[in-house]
């Protein structure tokens, strides 16, 4: 397969409508292939692209993203009743080594944002993690000591931001396949 | 360190509930709003804790010359100086909590329990045996 880079990557459940987003790089081409999905059909760069069976395991993969610990930790600090939930990469920079992003989740109106750290190779993610300067923000955080809970949140939940960093990699692989680059 | 008191200390025939405690590097000695402690009244119970109040801050400092500031109330570091640089940092922006470091999580999250230990267990226990700490 060619080289690719990850642009951005957004997967959002919208009053229960399923949305996905991406952006991708393909350096020797000088091409940027996007991605929509709106929870029906599924565009790259404005045309429809018929996944026929892997839209299902594509679909079972984002809402999986959607569920994941660091979403359910923000839903406690929302007391309204769901309307939004959302992961997303962003800010990506690609090296020769790998790709650094930041990690972007919310639920409703509460967010939770960190980075930059390696997420590409994926393999890596568990151990570097808590042992890297992030910048973290959020605003769940009531005060400092619940900012310091959240801090806690993220180092427990390295196991699962891996398994969803792959989960994203893998989703990729799908559609870079299927438009046969 | 500020701390608020039930019963007044008395600052220049002033009661005092709010307090604000301070050393300063290279004297051993423990201000109450910018007076030494043992010239306040009761200034000998203070002075007697001085020593052992010493021993359980340089538990929490850092290598080199830190200076940490602590939350009020939870006793979490919002921010760290090393050598007069930044290496911890905790904003509040509005609603929004940002923090900037060059540590790591697991350093950041050390600390703070370190802190956090020492002045929950020893130096507020110990300021409470002379009513500096409600």
């Amino acid at each position: 397969m060619i080289r690719w880079e990850l642009g951005e990557f957004k997967v959002e459940k919208d009053n229960n409508v399923l949305n996905f987003e991406t952006r991708i790089m393909i350096p020797e081409m000088y091409r940027l292939i996007t991605f929509i999905y709106d929870g029906q059909r599924l565009m790259v760069d404005g045309s429809e692209l018929e996944l026929g069976h892997s839209i299902y395991e594509i679909e079972s993969r984002l809402e999986s993203l959607l569920e994941t610990s660091l979403i359910k930790v923000l839903s406690k600090y929302s007391k309204i009743g769901e309307y939004l939930r959302a992961f997303g990469l962003f800010g990506t920079v690609s090296y020769p080594d790998g790709t650094t992003a930041n990690l972007h989740y919310t639920y409703n109106d509460k967010f939770l944002d960190f980075g930059s750290f390696l997420v590409n190779p994926p393999d890596r993610v568990r151990q570097e993690l808590c042992k890297v300067p992030l910048t973290v923000r959020t605003n769940a955080a009531s005060n400092i000591k619940s900012f310091y809970e959240l801090l806690t949140e993220i180092c427990r939940s390295a196991v699962r931001i891996d398994i969803d960093l792959h989960s994203v990699n893998e989703i990729l692989r799908i559609l870079l396949q299927r438009i046969k680059v | 360190m500020a701390t608020k008191v039930e019963e007044p200390i008395y600052i220049g025939g002033v009661p005092t509930h709010n307090l604000y405690l301070e050393i300063y590097p290279h004297q051993q000695y423990l201000y109450i709003n910018g007076v030494r402690a043992k010239e306040l009244p009761g200034g000998a119970h203070y002075q007697m804790i001085e020593p052992q109040l010493f021993v359980y801050l340089d538990e929490i400092c850092l290598k080199g010359n830190a200076e940490i500031f602590v939350d009020d109330e939870s006793y979490q570091p919002f921010l760290i100086r090393v050598n007069g640089e930044i290496i911890l940092l905790i904003e509040n922006f509005g609603t929004t909590f940002q923090m900037d470091t060059e540590l790591g999580l697991d350093d950041v999250r050390n600390i703070s329990n370190r802190i956090e230990r020492a002045f929950t267990y020893k130096i507020t226990p110990l300021l409470k045996e002379v009513g500096l700490y409600d």
